[in-house]
């Protein structure tokens, strides 16, 4: 009997192994697929692998006809401003939503989420003209700002989360060390919040970085992204140049991920899981 | 002056919330304007057009057109169809994840990688698996099942929308995961051997504690996604078929018709979708003030 | 420092579930002096001790620093030492910064905040710990590194929230002696809350029992042992047992237990009986300040090292006696009660 149990226990675990792989390659795959297919000159049908290589659609990208360089710079500098204002608004919520009863508390907890379940669509269609008369609309604040507020929810979730977990212990006794609000908040509080502070910065980056739809609204076409110029790409017939496109836009996040790991290990190499163990 | 003082360390209190809050009001006040803007001009106020009399005739002009029913059905089907999958898939997914050990390798490309890939770029993936010329017919050519690249239904296009299914299924099964992963590992590991000793087999520990007590997160992972899926422009205007319309591309259509009156067209079907997607909101609600009771 | 605690109340909880938990509460912790507040969980002087350090904000009422009115001050000008049952180092620091972060606080120089922190380290026998990471510490050198940075910039006074409760019962003895120590050391005027009765006798120069969020008693140790005001402050000494009964002409009655109270008037009763001052007839042939108190029936007899242990019958009730030999369940005891250790108490 007990065997019996232990042998569906011994299969369920291969299951679930048997799962996470098929995710791994599911996920893997057309990343590697888009990689070859950003450095192939030709691939006839039905050959498996490429028949020649190039360079062409990388330096035809960062070329002068398409100059990506500086729509890869602004693209990435909108993304940054977002990450920083929202995960700041963010953690201010956060703060709020988990240390303090106040009147209105669920609401506000609630309308922070909205973004979350009302389409950008929606909220794009209808603010353009508002965006247009606030002179914001084509400007890169007024695309941070929507930006930030599609990213608000994530971000917000993540802190306070994190900040309800994290309690008020250490920042009471930081007080109570005679530490005042400012270095109560910068040496205890960010330290402590930091892994929380960058995924929530982290998220904000990848959606701000992955707009389509509100950038070319709110952009009004002349703030230029990565994902605005991608677009027209995906359908056209150049798959070279389209995974191309592809392979400098995964880079992107991906570093800017990688770079934020980086930091956060290189902050907390020295300490344990202070709150788990 | 010390009752003062005492009295000011309240206030301040009292009012510390509000102004941590503030900046996040400007940002969902800025975000409710834009819906409530758009709604109002479905109903035909637009004060920078001088039009102030509210009229139904546009929302009776979209009600009564011959393709919305076709439109919202499509619609509602690909967020039901794709966050539905994306529901089961990522609850097996997250309990995969809590079964093996977890690495931060596994984390990363099971779940942070699809997370990190914006939608258009997934599209592009589906395209180049999936089109005539992808990966996935050259396979079938190989295994004798195609013998063309048009021998396979195209995922441009395609009146089932397979297209747009499989890239919000590749992207949202680790989303829903994301969301439940944490919670459903706590679960596991506090209540899952509790269980055990009480007799009960891994799997119906899963169905009878654990996927119980991660309901509230399930069912708020869904409809985010659900709500997601219905109203987002990008996917089905790049993988959708020419009719009907997802809801969303139809609304842009008419958004961007030189006649300006056809806004308020364009604003009656994000009405529409706002009204579904509210609905949606409401029971995320729901939900939380469920949890928030039982803290 | 003298530090008063003047008409102090506090409501907490939204308007549904307010809770209060500190009512009209009033105390004095003289200068050096080691106060204890003694209370059971909910009494409220963990709440108490968040007001005196300036956390919550009381509904009303004044904390004195030498008379002077702290309330608006805020937790960080109140210059106190803090330490919290759950210890509270910061994970992200070594022992030393951990230690010298109130000196880096209060704008001292790097040199100064090394030589004190090593100083205070060595004080509290982890000379040579400076350098190690937070989580390696056990339970009781953590607390101990709690206990140096909450003295290391010479507060005005140091509170402390049940600081050894999560300790193991071995380390709580030294740990009460290194504390003793330093307070006598530092002259520090020092508020120390408890639940155990036992530690706050052994340690304090003056004991404040709280009781529902109102003082009970206040006073030194040996008052708080020898005249309770409270059957609760009676019987959290030691072991003891707890009857309710009536009083009749100034005799408090259970079954067949008679106990003289001569200050109360007739009706409802608790009597509180210390173990050690209670015997059965036997074991003591009368004399030696021990009084008849009348008798009852053994219900069973219980072994307990060094004695045994009768639990007899007062209807439904138990009291218990120690003796020399078990007693036969069913026998009739004749019940000795010596006069300091029993206590009645209208109910």
């Amino acid at each position: 009997m007990r065997r019996q149990a232990r042998r569906a226990g011994c299969s369920g675990l291969w299951a679930a192994r048997a799962l996470v792989a098929l995710q791994a390659v599911c996920v893997l795959a057309p990343l590697a697929i888009i990689v070859v297919w950003a450095f192939t000159a030709s691939w006839p049908w039905p050959h498996l692998l490429p028949e020649s290589l190039t360079a062409r659609g990388i330096e035809e990208l960062f070329g002068p006809s398409q100059k990506l360089g500086e729509v890869l710079g602004s693209s990435v500098a909108i993304a940054l401003a977002c990450a920083f204002f929202t995960t700041t608004v963010a953690t201010m919520a956060g703060r709020a939503l988990s240390r303090y009863r106040f009147c209105g508390r669920e609401v506000f907890r609630f309308a922070v989420l909205l973004p979350f379940l009302i389409p950008a669509t929606v909220f794009a269609m209808g603010v353009q003209v508002a965006f247009i008369r606030a002179g914001l609309a084509g400007t890169v604040v007024g695309v941070v700002l929507a930006h930030s507020i599609v990213a608000l929810p994530y971000a917000a979730l993540i802190m306070t989360d994190a900040m309800e977990a994290a309690g008020n212990r250490l920042e009471e006794q930081a007080r109570l060390c005679g530490a005042g609000p400012v270095r109560t908040w910068s040496g205890i509080i960010i330290p402590t919040l930091l892994p929380s502070l960058l995924s929530a910065a982290s998220m904000s980056y990848i959606l701000s970085f992955s707009q389509y739809f509100l950038t070319l609204l709110v952009g009004s076409g002349k703030v230029k992204t990565l994902a605005l110029v991608m677009f027209p790409y995906l359908s056209s017939g150049d798959r070279t140049i389209a995974s191309a496109y592809g392979v400098v836009f995964l880079a992107a996040t991906l570093v800017v991920f990688f770079l934020f790991e980086l930091l956060l290990h290189k902050r907390m190499a020295r300490e344990i899981d202070y709150f788990n163990g | 002056m010390v009752v003062h003082s005492l009295k000011a360390r309240r206030m301040g209190r009292a009012a510390a919330p509000y102004l941590l809050l503030a900046p996040a009001a400007v940002l969902v006040g800025v975000f409710l304007f834009g819906v409530a803007n758009g709604v109002a001009q479905g109903f035909g106020i637009m004060p920078f057009l001088g039009m102030y009399e509210p009229t139904l005739g546009y929302w009776v002009q979209v009600l009564t057109r011959p393709d919305l029913a076709a439109s919202v059905q499509f619609s509602l089907y690909i967020a039901f169809v794709s966050s539905a999958i994306a529901l089961v898939g990522g609850v097996l997914l997250s309990a995969a994840l809590c079964a093996v050990r977890q690495t931060r390798m596994l984390s990363l490309v099971n779940v942070q990688i699809p997370l990190m890939c914006a939608h258009i770029l997934v599209v592009l993936f589906m395209v180049s698996l999936f089109a005539g010329s992808g990966l996935v017919t050259r396979l079938l050519f190989h295994l004798g099942l195609v013998s063309s690249p048009s021998g396979f239904p195209s995922i441009v296009g395609d009146p089932s929308g397979w297209g747009i299914l499989a890239t919000y299924v590749w992207k949202e099964v680790p989303f829903v995961a994301f969301c439940t992963v944490t919670l459903m590992s706590h679960v596991s590991d506090r209540y899952g051997e509790a269980a055990a000793t009480m007799g009960a087999s891994p799997v119906r520990v899963f169905f009878t504690v654990t996927l119980p007590l991660c309901r509230g997160a399930l069912v708020k992972a869904f409809l985010v996604v659900f709500a997601f899926a219905f109203g987002a422009y990008e996917v089905p205007f790049l993988l959708g078929p020419t009719l009907p319309k997802a809801l969303p591309v139809l609304a842009y259509l008419e958004f961007q018709n030189p006649d300006i009156l056809n806004r308020c067209v364009a604003m009656a079907l994000n009405g529409i979708m706002a009204v579904v997607t509210s609905a949606a909101a409401a029971a995320y609600f729901a939900v939380l003030r469920k949890e928030g009771r039982r803290k | 420092m003298r530090l008063s605690v003047e008409n102090i109340s506090l409501t907490l909880g939204d308007k549904k579930s307010a809770r209060r938990i500190l009512n009209d509460v009033s105390f004095v912790a003289e200068d050096g002096a080691f106060t204890s507040l003694l209370g059971e969980s909910g009494a409220g002087k963990s709440t108490l001790l968040k007001v005196i350090a300036g956390i919550l904000l009381q509904d009303a009422g004044t904390v004195r620093f030498d008379g002077a009115s702290v309330d608006g001050l805020a937790p960080h000008k109140r210059r106190l030492g803090f330490v919290f049952q759950d210890v509270r180092l910061f994970p992200h620091m070594n022992v030393e910064d951990n230690v010298a972060y109130p000196l880096k606080m209060a704008g001292a120089s790097r040199r100064e905040r090394e030589a004190r922190a090593t100083e205070l380290l060595e004080r509290v026998q982890l000379d040579g710990f400076g350098s190690r990471a937070v989580q390696t510490l056990s339970g009781g050198q953590a607390q101990r590194v709690a206990l140096a940075r909450a003295i290391v910039a010479r507060p005005s006074a140091l509170l402390l929230d049940e600081p050894f409760s999560g300790l193991d019962e071995s380390l709580r003895e030294d740990m009460r002696s290194l504390l003793l120590r330093l307070q006598r050391e530092e002259r520090l005027t020092t508020v120390m809350v408890t639940h155990d009765a036992q530690e706050a006798l052994m340690m304090s120069d003056s004991i404040v029992a709280l009781d529902g969020g109102r003082v009970a008693q206040t006073g030194e140790p040996q008052r708080l042992y020898q005249t309770p005001a409270t059957a609760k402050i009676a019987a959290c000494f030691g072991d003891c047992s707890q009857l309710k009964g009536m009083v009749e002409g100034k005799v408090f009655r259970v079954a067949k237990l008679r106990i003289p109270a001569p200050d109360l008037a007739d009706g409802p009763a608790v009597a509180v009986v210390r173990q050690e001052g209670c015997r059965v007839a036997p074991d003591i042939a009368g004399g030696r300040g021990y009084e008849p108190a009348g008798e009852a029936v053994v219900r069973c007899g219980v072994y307990a090292g060094n004695t045994y242990l009768a639990r007899l019958d007062a209807e439904g009730q138990t009291l218990t006696v120690p003796v020399e030999r078990p007693l036969e369940p069913g026998a009739i005891a004749s019940v000795r009660i010596a006069p300091e250790s029993r206590f009645v108490f209208p109910a």
